[in-house]
């Protein structure tokens, strides 16, 4: 949430500053259309089944034993730190990479920073979930995992076409409004 | 059930997600708070989701 928050603070000064540079430019209106275009492009990627482009991000993952050998302060720094926020980490979905772009939709420093805390928080509240779930049941089998994994990748790609549809509402709200 | 796992079924579903992503956001009048609202689900989402990755 923190980091998330830092990363909100950083977005919306860049929109603040950008809005007092060129005046005539929405910023707003250009993060929202740029999600858009990221979301209708990287939705029908993940509906259709195809792997390239890949999402944006880091291929880098937490080697196991820094998490199980490990004493509780380091787990939970690692968990606050890398895993919870998910920046460092591998993501093969692309829902991650349209939230900055929606931050930085916010248009200005509060918004954005509220926006970006309240994404870090429900990240890491969806990732601690999971491995509650994961904690309760036997682990899956690599097949099953694969194919579950396919599934959440559409789920994904629907998600991103909502948002996207949205975004080009709200997007468009806005030029017409300058 | 449907089955979206076939082309043209995903291809009506993927427009009416689209659709409903606009009729959602029109009424907001250039209003941030329904964006807000689907980008904190959509974290959510891919937070819980991501314990799926291979």
């Amino acid at each position: 949430m923190v980091i998330w928050a830092a990363v909100g603070l950083v977005l919306g000064s860049v929109a603040a500053l950008a809005d007092i540079a060129a005046p005539a430019v929405s910023v707003r209106a250009l993060a929202c259309l740029a999600a858009a275009a990221y979301g209708l492009c990287y939705g029908l990627l993940e509906l259709s089944g195809r792997a390239w482009p890949p999402p944006p991000g880091r291929r880098w993952q937490v080697p196991q034993e820094l998490v199980i050998a490990t004493g509780d302060r380091r787990r939970v720094l690692i968990w606050g730190a890398i895993l919870g926020p998910g920046w460092l980490t591998r993501n093969p979905y692309a829902g991650f990479g349209l939230l900055p772009l929606l931050c930085l939709s916010a248009g200005d420093i509060a918004g954005a920073v509220v926006l970006a805390a309240l994404i870090g928080a429900a990240h890491g509240c969806g990732r601690a979930l999971a491995l509650l779930r994961d904690a309760r049941s036997a682990p899956s089998e690599p097949f099953a995992l694969l194919l579950m994994s396919v599934r959440w990748r559409t789920t994904d790609g629907f998600a991103l076409l909502l948002v996207a549809g949205t975004a080009l509402a709200v997007g468009g709200h806005l030029l017409r409004s300058l | 059930m449907i089955a979206l796992d076939r082309g043209p079924v995903r291809l009506v579903a993927a427009a009416t997600a689209v659709l409903a992503g606009l009729a959602v956001g029109w009424p907001a009048d250039g209003g941030f708070g329904v964006l807000a609202v689907l980008a904190v689900l959509l974290a959510g989402g891919n937070g819980y989701e991501k314990a799926y990755s291979p």
